[in-house]
Protein backbone atom coordinates (compact mmCIF):
# COMPACT_ATOMS: atom_id res chain seq x y z
CA UNK A 1 0.00 0.00 0.00
CA UNK A 2 1.33 3.79 -1.03
CA UNK A 3 1.79 6.07 1.56
CA UNK A 4 0.62 8.53 -0.74
CA UNK A 5 -3.18 8.80 0.15
CA UNK A 6 -5.36 9.17 -2.88
CA UNK A 7 -7.22 12.72 -1.86
CA UNK A 8 -9.77 14.68 -4.12
CA UNK A 9 -10.38 18.56 -3.88
CA UNK A 10 -14.35 18.02 -4.86
CA UNK A 11 -14.88 15.92 -2.43
CA UNK A 12 -13.31 17.63 0.13
CA UNK A 13 -15.36 20.48 -0.24
CA UNK A 14 -18.12 18.75 -1.18
CA UNK A 15 -18.08 17.25 2.69
CA UNK A 16 -16.43 20.58 4.81
CA UNK A 17 -19.22 22.44 3.31
CA UNK A 18 -22.13 19.82 4.33
CA UNK A 19 -20.72 19.44 7.89
CA UNK A 20 -20.17 23.77 7.51
CA UNK A 21 -23.77 24.28 6.03
CA UNK A 22 -25.36 21.27 8.66
CA UNK A 23 -23.93 22.47 11.67
CA UNK A 24 -25.19 26.16 11.25
CA UNK A 25 -29.01 24.84 10.09
CA UNK A 26 -28.83 25.99 6.52
CA UNK A 27 -30.32 24.59 3.74
CA UNK A 28 -29.29 22.09 0.99
CA UNK A 29 -29.96 24.95 -1.76
CA UNK A 30 -27.54 26.82 0.56
CA UNK A 31 -24.92 24.44 0.46
CA UNK A 32 -24.95 23.56 -3.04
CA UNK A 33 -24.18 27.21 -4.10
CA UNK A 34 -21.07 27.30 -2.33
CA UNK A 35 -19.68 24.35 -4.11
CA UNK A 36 -17.51 24.54 -7.29
CA UNK A 37 -18.40 21.00 -9.34
CA UNK A 38 -21.76 21.02 -10.67
CA UNK A 39 -22.67 17.51 -10.77
CA UNK A 40 -21.72 17.46 -6.89
CA UNK A 41 -24.27 20.85 -6.34
CA UNK A 42 -26.81 19.31 -8.15
CA UNK A 43 -26.29 15.83 -5.68
CA UNK A 44 -26.51 17.98 -2.91
CA UNK A 45 -29.38 20.07 -4.27
CA UNK A 46 -31.41 16.96 -4.67
CA UNK A 47 -31.09 15.91 -1.10
CA UNK A 48 -34.71 15.67 0.59
CA UNK A 49 -35.39 18.30 3.13
CA UNK A 50 -36.45 16.23 5.68
CA UNK A 51 -33.47 14.38 5.25
CA UNK A 52 -30.95 17.40 5.27
CA UNK A 53 -32.68 18.45 8.10
CA UNK A 54 -31.91 15.33 10.27
CA UNK A 55 -28.41 15.52 8.89
CA UNK A 56 -28.93 18.94 10.47
CA UNK A 57 -29.95 17.83 13.93
CA UNK A 58 -27.17 14.88 13.73
CA UNK A 59 -24.31 17.36 12.98
CA UNK A 60 -25.82 19.50 15.93
CA UNK A 61 -25.45 16.75 18.57
CA UNK A 62 -22.50 14.93 17.37
CA UNK A 63 -19.93 17.40 15.11
CA UNK A 64 -16.87 18.48 17.08
CA UNK A 65 -14.87 20.85 15.42
CA UNK A 66 -10.92 20.85 16.00
CA UNK A 67 -10.70 23.39 18.87
CA UNK A 68 -13.92 22.05 20.67
CA UNK B 1 -33.38 -22.85 -1.95
CA UNK B 2 -34.34 -24.18 1.39
CA UNK B 3 -32.40 -27.66 0.87
CA UNK B 4 -29.11 -25.26 0.49
CA UNK B 5 -30.13 -22.74 3.07
CA UNK B 6 -30.82 -25.96 5.52
CA UNK B 7 -26.85 -27.38 5.06
CA UNK B 8 -25.11 -23.67 6.35
CA UNK B 9 -24.66 -23.17 9.91
CA UNK B 10 -26.87 -21.52 12.09
CA UNK B 11 -25.90 -17.59 12.80
CA UNK B 12 -25.13 -16.74 16.34
CA UNK B 13 -26.82 -14.43 18.35
CA UNK B 14 -25.07 -11.68 20.28
CA UNK B 15 -24.86 -8.45 21.28
CA UNK B 16 -23.14 -4.92 20.92
CA UNK B 17 -21.54 -4.10 24.09
CA UNK B 18 -21.58 -0.49 25.83
CA UNK B 19 -18.66 -0.32 27.88
CA UNK B 20 -20.06 1.12 31.36
CA UNK B 21 -20.85 -0.62 34.55
CA UNK B 22 -24.16 -0.12 34.66
CA UNK B 23 -24.38 -2.34 30.63
CA UNK B 24 -21.94 -4.58 31.69
CA UNK B 25 -23.90 -5.69 34.97
CA UNK B 26 -27.40 -5.97 33.04
CA UNK B 27 -25.05 -8.67 30.71
CA UNK B 28 -23.98 -10.59 33.38
CA UNK B 29 -27.00 -12.97 34.02
CA UNK B 30 -28.12 -12.66 30.05
CA UNK B 31 -23.94 -14.73 29.44
CA UNK B 32 -24.64 -16.99 32.55
CA UNK B 33 -27.90 -18.06 31.06
CA UNK B 34 -26.77 -18.38 27.25
CA UNK B 35 -28.56 -16.03 25.38
CA UNK B 36 -25.67 -14.30 23.70
CA UNK B 37 -23.28 -16.63 22.05
CA UNK B 38 -20.58 -13.55 20.61
CA UNK B 39 -20.45 -9.85 21.31
CA UNK B 40 -19.09 -6.90 18.95
CA UNK B 41 -16.61 -4.56 20.13
CA UNK B 42 -16.51 -1.20 19.21
CA UNK B 43 -12.83 -1.24 19.21
CA UNK B 44 -12.62 2.68 19.50
CA UNK B 45 -13.90 2.36 22.89
CA UNK B 46 -10.65 0.88 24.04
CA UNK B 47 -8.61 3.28 22.27
CA UNK B 48 -8.72 5.06 25.53
CA UNK B 49 -9.60 2.52 28.27
CA UNK B 50 -9.50 -1.21 28.33
CA UNK B 51 -12.79 -1.92 28.47
CA UNK B 52 -13.85 -5.22 29.75
CA UNK B 53 -10.79 -7.36 29.26
CA UNK B 54 -12.09 -11.17 30.67
CA UNK B 55 -15.00 -11.28 29.12
CA UNK B 56 -13.18 -9.83 25.29
CA UNK B 57 -10.53 -11.94 25.83
CA UNK B 58 -12.71 -15.31 26.46
CA UNK B 59 -14.80 -14.30 23.03
CA UNK B 60 -11.77 -14.03 21.23
CA UNK B 61 -9.84 -16.87 21.93
CA UNK B 62 -13.44 -18.82 21.22
CA UNK B 63 -13.50 -17.11 17.97
CA UNK B 64 -16.69 -14.99 18.91
CA UNK B 65 -15.39 -11.31 19.15
CA UNK B 66 -16.50 -9.32 16.30
CA UNK B 67 -15.21 -5.99 15.91
CA UNK B 68 -16.50 -2.52 15.03
CA UNK B 69 -15.52 0.74 14.28
CA UNK B 70 -16.80 4.39 14.53
CA UNK B 71 -14.19 6.65 13.70
CA UNK B 72 -12.13 5.90 10.47
CA UNK B 73 -14.31 7.79 8.06
CA UNK B 74 -13.74 5.55 5.17
CA UNK B 75 -14.85 8.38 2.87
CA UNK B 76 -13.04 11.14 4.26
CA UNK B 77 -11.91 12.60 1.14
CA UNK B 78 -8.52 13.93 2.54
CA UNK B 79 -5.84 12.37 4.66
CA UNK B 80 -5.73 13.19 8.12
CA UNK B 81 -3.88 12.84 11.42
CA UNK B 82 -7.05 11.48 13.08
CA UNK B 83 -7.44 8.58 10.22
CA UNK B 84 -3.87 7.63 10.51
CA UNK B 85 -3.94 7.19 14.53
CA UNK B 86 -7.47 5.91 14.11
CA UNK B 87 -5.61 3.09 11.53
CA UNK B 88 -2.49 2.48 13.82
CA UNK B 89 -4.68 2.09 17.20
CA UNK B 90 -6.95 -0.30 14.96
CA UNK B 91 -4.11 -2.09 14.34
CA UNK B 92 -2.29 -2.36 17.87
CA UNK B 93 -5.94 -3.45 18.85
CA UNK B 94 -6.37 -6.49 16.25
CA UNK B 95 -2.62 -7.10 17.16
CA UNK B 96 -3.70 -7.30 21.17
CA UNK B 97 -7.12 -9.11 20.36
CA UNK B 98 -8.57 -11.49 17.53
CA UNK B 99 -11.19 -10.37 16.47
CA UNK B 100 -12.98 -12.78 13.61
CA UNK B 101 -14.15 -9.94 11.72
CA UNK B 102 -14.37 -6.07 11.72
CA UNK B 103 -17.02 -3.77 10.36
CA UNK B 104 -16.55 -0.04 9.57
CA UNK B 105 -19.38 2.65 8.83
CA UNK B 106 -20.42 3.76 5.42
CA UNK B 107 -19.52 7.63 5.27
CA UNK B 108 -17.57 10.21 5.99
CA UNK B 109 -17.50 11.80 9.45
CA UNK B 110 -14.95 13.70 9.54
CA UNK B 111 -14.09 16.96 7.35
CA UNK B 112 -11.75 20.25 8.74
CA UNK B 113 -12.09 21.92 10.51
CA UNK B 114 -14.47 18.96 11.53
CA UNK B 115 -12.99 16.83 13.44
CA UNK B 116 -15.83 13.93 14.06
CA UNK B 117 -19.13 14.06 13.60
CA UNK B 118 -22.22 11.62 12.77
CA UNK B 119 -21.36 9.58 9.52
CA UNK B 120 -22.87 10.76 6.59
CA UNK B 121 -23.33 9.85 3.21
CA UNK B 122 -21.57 10.35 0.07
CA UNK B 123 -22.71 10.32 -3.71
CA UNK B 124 -21.81 7.50 -5.83
CA UNK B 125 -19.01 8.34 -8.08
CA UNK B 126 -15.81 7.34 -9.11
CA UNK B 127 -13.80 9.65 -7.28
CA UNK B 128 -16.03 8.59 -3.90
CA UNK B 129 -15.17 4.60 -4.49
CA UNK B 130 -11.17 5.35 -5.29
CA UNK B 131 -10.90 6.56 -1.96
CA UNK B 132 -13.19 4.33 -0.10
CA UNK B 133 -11.69 1.34 -1.55
CA UNK B 134 -8.35 2.87 -0.82
CA UNK B 135 -9.20 3.43 2.80
CA UNK B 136 -11.03 -0.02 3.10
CA UNK B 137 -7.79 -1.89 1.59
CA UNK B 138 -5.76 -0.12 4.21
CA UNK B 139 -7.48 -1.04 6.91
CA UNK B 140 -7.30 -4.53 6.01
CA UNK B 141 -3.62 -4.81 5.30
CA UNK B 142 -3.35 -2.88 8.62
CA UNK B 143 -5.26 -5.59 10.91
CA UNK B 144 -5.43 -8.57 8.98
CA UNK B 145 -8.69 -9.00 9.54
CA UNK B 146 -11.69 -9.71 7.04
CA UNK B 147 -13.23 -5.86 7.06
CA UNK B 148 -16.52 -4.72 5.95
CA UNK B 149 -18.91 -1.87 6.20
CA UNK B 150 -22.46 -1.00 7.77
CA UNK B 151 -25.25 0.23 5.40
CA UNK B 152 -26.15 4.03 6.71
CA UNK B 153 -29.52 4.97 8.08
CA UNK B 154 -29.40 8.31 6.22
CA UNK B 155 -30.03 8.63 2.75
CA UNK B 156 -30.70 11.73 0.64
CA UNK B 157 -33.10 10.65 -1.42
CA UNK B 158 -35.14 7.79 -2.63
CA UNK B 159 -32.80 7.43 -5.29
CA UNK B 160 -29.87 7.58 -3.02
CA UNK B 161 -30.94 5.08 -0.75
CA UNK B 162 -31.95 2.56 -3.70
CA UNK B 163 -28.03 2.94 -4.88
CA UNK B 164 -26.77 2.38 -1.61
CA UNK B 165 -26.12 -1.21 -2.21
CA UNK B 166 -24.42 -1.18 -5.47
CA UNK B 167 -22.01 1.61 -4.04
CA UNK B 168 -20.97 -0.75 -1.13
CA UNK B 169 -20.89 -3.47 -3.25
CA UNK B 170 -18.17 -1.59 -5.97
CA UNK B 171 -16.30 -0.60 -2.26
CA UNK B 172 -16.12 -4.09 -0.93
CA UNK B 173 -15.55 -5.78 -3.85
CA UNK B 174 -11.54 -5.63 -3.74
CA UNK B 175 -10.73 -6.60 -0.27
CA UNK B 176 -13.47 -8.93 -1.06
CA UNK B 177 -15.32 -7.46 1.78
CA UNK B 178 -18.63 -8.58 4.51
CA UNK B 179 -21.71 -6.26 4.22
CA UNK B 180 -22.74 -5.51 8.37
CA UNK B 181 -26.50 -5.24 6.84
CA UNK B 182 -28.38 -3.13 9.56
CA UNK B 183 -31.66 -4.06 9.51
CA UNK B 184 -33.09 -1.19 11.59
CA UNK B 185 -31.26 1.08 8.92
CA UNK B 186 -32.83 -0.53 6.44
CA UNK B 187 -36.34 0.16 8.00
CA UNK B 188 -35.41 3.58 8.07
CA UNK B 189 -34.96 4.31 4.77
CA UNK B 190 -37.78 2.04 4.01
CA UNK B 191 -40.09 4.25 6.13
CA UNK B 192 -38.81 7.39 5.01
CA UNK B 193 -38.62 6.85 1.23
CA UNK B 194 -41.96 4.92 1.28
CA UNK B 195 -39.58 1.68 -0.07
CA UNK B 196 -40.55 -2.19 -0.20
CA UNK B 197 -38.77 -5.43 -1.11
CA UNK B 198 -36.79 -3.58 -3.53
CA UNK B 199 -34.75 -1.96 -1.02
CA UNK B 200 -33.63 -5.60 0.35
CA UNK B 201 -33.06 -6.80 -2.66
CA UNK B 202 -30.81 -4.10 -4.26
CA UNK B 203 -28.21 -4.60 -1.31
CA UNK B 204 -25.54 -7.52 -2.06
CA UNK B 205 -26.73 -9.90 -0.41
CA UNK B 206 -23.92 -13.12 -0.78
CA UNK B 207 -21.78 -10.62 0.90
CA UNK B 208 -23.56 -10.04 4.47
CA UNK B 209 -22.20 -11.72 7.54
CA UNK B 210 -23.13 -9.65 10.16
CA UNK B 211 -27.25 -8.66 10.26
CA UNK B 212 -27.47 -6.00 12.94
CA UNK B 213 -30.75 -4.99 14.65
CA UNK B 214 -31.74 -2.53 16.60
CA UNK B 215 -34.76 -0.24 17.86
CA UNK B 216 -34.62 3.59 17.09
CA UNK B 217 -37.14 6.53 16.89
CA UNK B 218 -38.94 8.90 15.33
CA UNK B 219 -38.33 13.00 14.30
CA UNK B 220 -40.74 15.25 13.56
CA UNK B 221 -38.87 17.03 10.52
CA UNK B 222 -40.29 21.19 10.94
CA UNK B 223 -41.28 21.52 6.68
CA UNK B 224 -44.08 18.35 7.16
CA UNK B 225 -47.47 17.95 8.55
CA UNK B 226 -47.82 16.37 11.67
CA UNK B 227 -47.78 12.53 11.97
CA UNK B 228 -45.09 12.58 8.57
CA UNK B 229 -42.28 11.66 11.14
CA UNK B 230 -38.81 10.84 9.93
CA UNK B 231 -37.26 7.57 11.32
CA UNK B 232 -33.81 7.48 12.99
CA UNK B 233 -31.51 5.04 13.98
CA UNK B 234 -31.32 6.13 17.50
CA UNK B 235 -30.75 2.82 19.22
CA UNK B 236 -33.03 3.91 22.66
CA UNK B 237 -35.87 1.72 22.28
CA UNK B 238 -36.94 -2.45 21.59
CA UNK B 239 -36.67 -3.61 17.97
CA UNK B 240 -39.86 -2.40 16.23
CA UNK B 241 -42.04 -5.60 15.12
CA UNK B 242 -41.13 -4.05 11.01
CA UNK B 243 -37.19 -5.10 11.86
CA UNK B 244 -37.84 -8.58 12.91
CA UNK B 245 -40.36 -8.43 10.33
CA UNK B 246 -37.47 -8.25 8.20
CA UNK B 247 -35.36 -11.00 9.17
CA UNK B 248 -36.76 -13.86 7.92
CA UNK B 249 -36.48 -12.17 4.53
CA UNK B 250 -32.97 -11.31 5.12
CA UNK B 251 -31.83 -14.85 6.30
CA UNK B 252 -33.49 -15.94 3.04
CA UNK B 253 -31.70 -14.24 0.72
CA UNK B 254 -28.93 -13.74 2.22
CA UNK B 255 -26.95 -17.39 2.98
CA UNK B 256 -23.56 -16.81 4.53
CA UNK B 257 -25.13 -14.76 7.37
CA UNK B 258 -22.51 -15.83 10.93
CA UNK B 259 -23.97 -13.73 13.46
CA UNK B 260 -27.49 -11.38 14.19
CA UNK B 261 -26.25 -8.54 16.67
CA UNK B 262 -28.64 -6.16 18.61
CA UNK B 263 -27.75 -2.87 19.48
CA UNK B 264 -29.20 -0.95 21.99
CA UNK B 265 -27.36 1.86 24.06
CA UNK B 266 -27.00 1.28 27.91
CA UNK B 267 -29.07 4.60 28.86
CA UNK B 268 -32.10 2.85 27.84
CA UNK B 269 -32.25 -0.10 29.69
CA UNK B 270 -33.77 -0.18 33.07
CA UNK B 271 -33.13 -4.15 33.53
CA UNK B 272 -31.68 -7.33 31.78
CA UNK B 273 -35.16 -8.18 30.71
CA UNK B 274 -34.86 -5.16 28.06
CA UNK B 275 -32.58 -6.73 26.26
CA UNK B 276 -33.61 -10.06 27.43
CA UNK B 277 -37.04 -9.68 25.72
CA UNK B 278 -35.20 -8.98 21.95
CA UNK B 279 -32.65 -11.49 22.67
CA UNK B 280 -35.47 -14.73 23.29
CA UNK B 281 -37.37 -13.00 20.06
CA UNK B 282 -34.10 -13.32 17.99
CA UNK B 283 -33.46 -17.09 18.67
CA UNK B 284 -37.11 -17.72 18.41
CA UNK B 285 -36.54 -16.87 14.74
CA UNK B 286 -34.12 -18.70 14.10
CA UNK B 287 -35.78 -21.78 15.46
CA UNK B 288 -38.34 -21.23 13.28
CA UNK B 289 -36.31 -20.86 10.26
CA UNK B 290 -34.48 -24.22 11.30
CA UNK B 291 -37.63 -25.87 11.98
CA UNK B 292 -39.12 -25.02 8.65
Amino acid sequence: MSEDWPEDAALAELQAVMFEVLARGGSAEEAARALHDPALAAWVRSADPRAWEVAALLVAKWGRREED
Amino acid sequence: MRTAEASRQRPLVGLSLMPDAHFLALLRPLLERGAIEAVEWTIDFSFEEEGPAELLDFCAESDRLFGHGVGYSPLSARRSQHQERWLAAAKEATRRRRYRRLSEHFGFLRAPPFRSGPPLPMPFTKDVLRIGQDRLKRLADATGVPVGLENLALAFSREDALRHGEFLDALLEPVDGFLCLDLHNLYCQQHNFALGPELLASYPLDRVRVLHVSGGSFSQPSMTEAGQLFRRDTHDSEVPREVFALLPAALAAAPNVELIMLERLSESLESPHDLERDLEALHAILDEEEAL
